[in-house]
């Protein structure tokens, strides 16, 4: 499903059987982390999340924390959730936060 | 000649008398229910009756509804609703003539009230009011009698007060329900958008009432402002209420594009497939999150004035696609103008150029040397005076100027609600103040979140559920920017660790920071530098 609201932030999901391909766009803040919060959770039963960040032009703590929480909530149903495809600008911003491990740069692995 | 045994006919000058009597002293009364039920009671017994109805017609379902009863009170209680053309009140008002029955035929009363109520003989008169049907008065006698034509003549004259007296009435309370809703729906505070002067005027027409007039300014998520001027044809409370459901259609396509053009069309295609015949009028612009573009379509609607530097004002070349409402499928284009800093932009309705015996173009003329580049108040006040004059407004009248500020040397400053949308708003704002600062993208995405951390922790923490408001100041000064942020709420602390990573951030983006939180609410200072090159 692809959103094409011109608002400062986008989440498309694309679901093939047990894996889910998340395609993050725009401005990821605190606003932006409610509407991906609500996103992540209609997704269901999938074993493999990769959220493409690739089109993330901001994030702040609030992003990183939503990205967290994802994960960990992914690991506690067994899940693997990686998130690839980083800019160096949000690269920047996790490592000065502190959770540089919370990224994979570059795209994602085949 | 007349018959020596028949009773003389009243005179007219009489019958005038006993109708004045039975109608003058309601018709003090406000309550269009209390008027009828007066009236009739008055009725029921000069006539001798045992019932008397007032059907008024609904114009949205062209259906007779019983508004005021005696006697038969349970026909208003139940809402009873009669066909034009069906039954007896029915018939009186599609033949619009008395109609006398002596004697109930069930043929033609299908009412079962009338029926329960053991009416024998009825006599109905229609309501009309400038040869337009209003509604039916009718009276019911429980024995079989003749309603003699004097009696006949006397509800008729009855009848014509009422119509008018009704009429009057429902057009006060539309005009006043239409001017309501008019005032709820246009800004009477345009919102308040960093870099943007803006002032507006909507005047009523001062006959006939409020018009379809609207304007409208947005922020959009994506930090473009939409500005609108439309004008819904008609004029009274339909034209008000087709006006609200157009704006509120048109904010919602906002949304969903940012090509004035796009939006248009669909609304275009919501007015053809949801309000068939409503002609309308509009100019849609969106200007581009650092207010340096405009973008603009108009369905039929008079282009705006652009005033740039000391130029005299001229009206801006764009294309004009015709109104929406009435040719569906059409192509709709959107053109695309700088908006120099400094730039004043006026958008208006017809009403305010308009002028019996006049050409538009003298209106134009009239127009362009009061709209001056300094102010965007100053402007509207000088237009509306030159435009209008004292003789106030034949149509209505809207206006709507803005003006680009040149920020050049000002301090940013923003009040914004403490939610978490604001933050995108504070975060648009900013990148068009910085915009002539040139900073490297570092540097802007280092300032940008450096306040942006220091206005999340104002929303999350400052207030509680009732909210309050977080202030943005941030001032040159020499090679890096002082930011200020300010709330008055009570800081509630940091949940670890989440906070620590916005702290984390903040002394990442900047050379000095400091926080003071006291009573009054919290306040943090951030030195943030300006000359740091991309990221390595």
């Amino acid at each position: 499903m692809t959103s094409d609201q011109p608002g400062s932030f986008s989440v498309d999901v694309l679901r093939d059987g047990d894996r889910a391909t998340i395609t993050l766009g725009g401005e990821l803040d605190m606003y932006a982390s409610g509407v991906l919060n609500e996103r992540l959770s209609e997704l269901g039963d999938v074993l493999e999340i990769d959220v493409d960040a690739g089109a993330v032009t901001f994030i702040d703590s609030a992003g990183l924390r939503a990205l967290l929480v994802a994960r960990e909530a992914a690991r506690d149903r067994g899940v693997a959730l990686r998130v690839t495809s980083v800019s160096p600008e949000v690269t920047w911003v996790a490592d000065v936060a502190g959770v540089t491990d919370l990224l994979v740069e570059g795209p994602a692995p085949t | 000649m007349p018959v020596p045994d028949e009773p003389a006919a009243p005179g007219e000058a009489e019958r005038l008398r006993r109708i004045e009597a039975l109608t003058d002293a309601a018709l003090g009364e406000v309550a269009v229910e209390a008027l009828l039920t007066q009236v009739l009671e008055r009725v029921r017994e000069l006539l001798d009756v045992q019932t008397a109805v007032v059907l008024l017609l609904d114009e949205g379902t062209g259906d007779l509804v019983a508004t005021a009863a005696i006697g038969l009170e349970a026909e208003v209680r139940r809402g009873v609703r009669v066909r034009v053309g069906s039954g007896f009140a029915g018939q009186v008002a599609s033949g619009r003539r008395p109609i006398v029955l002596d004697d109930i035929g069930q043929a033609v009363v299908d009412s079962p009230i009338l029926l329960e109520r053991g009416l024998r003989s009825l006599l109905g008169v229609p309501l009309v009011v400038d040869g337009r049907l209003v509604g039916v008065l009718h009276v019911g006698s429980t024995r079989s009698r003749h309603f003699e034509p004097d009696e006949v003549h006397l509800l008729e004259g009855v009848a014509e007060r009422l119509a008018a007296a009704v009429e009057a009435r429902r057009s006060l309370v539309e005009q006043a329900a239409a001017s309501a809703l008019q005032r709820s729906l246009i800004p009477d505070r345009l919102p308040t958008i960093p870099g943007l002067e803006m002032a507006a005027r909507y005047l009523p027409a001062g006959v006939g009432g409020v018009g379809g007039d609207w304007y409208d300014v947005f922020v959009l998520p994506s930090g473009h402002v939409g500005v609108v001027m439309g004008d819904v044809i008609g004029r009274g409370l339909e034209a008000a209420v087709v006006m609200g459901r157009l704006r509120s259609a048109l904010r919602s396509y906002a949304l969903t594009s940012l090509d004035p053009a796009e939006v248009l069309v669909r609304l275009d295609h919501k007015i053809q497939h949801f309000e068939a015949g409503k002609m309308t009028t509009v100019l849609y612009a969106v200007l581009d999150p650092t207010l340096s573009t405009v973008e603009i379509a108009s369905a039929g609607h008079p282009l705006p004035m652009m005033v740039t530097g000391d130029g005299p004002a001229r009206m801006i070349d764009a294309t004009v696609d015709p109104p929406l409402g009435v040719i569906g499928g059409l192509r709709r284009r959107s053109t695309k103008l700088e908006l120099p800093a400094g730039a004043l932009l006026a958008l208006y309705t017809d009403g305010l150029v308009e002028r019996r015996g006049e050409s538009l173009d003298k209106g134009f003329e009239r127009l362009a040397p009061v709209l001056v580049a300094a102010s965007a108040e100053a402007s509207c006040t000088s237009a509306i005076s030159a435009m209008l004059g004292d003789e106030g407004t034949r149509d209505d009248t809207a206006l709507l100027v803005l003006r680009s500020e040149d920020p050049s040397g000002e301090p940013f400053r923003m009040a914004a609600r403490a939610v978490p949308p604001s933050l995108a708003e504070v975060r648009a704002a900013l990148r068009r103040w910085l915009a002539p600062l040139g900073l490297t993208d570092q540097s802007l995405m280092m300032v940008l979140l450096a306040v942006g951390e220091a206005v999340a922790n104002a929303v999350e923490h400052a207030y509680g559920p009732d909210g309050g408001t977080v202030e943005v100041e941030v001032a040159v000064e020499h090679d890096h920017l002082v930011a200020t942020v300010r709330d008055h709420g009570r800081w509630r602390g940091s949940p670890a660790p989440d906070r620590g990573r916005g702290m984390r951030i903040m002394r990442a983006c900047t050379v000095d920071m400091a926080v003071d939180t006291s009573d009054g609410g919290t306040e943090v200072r951030l030195q943030i530098p300006t000359t740091v090159r991309g990221p390595a």
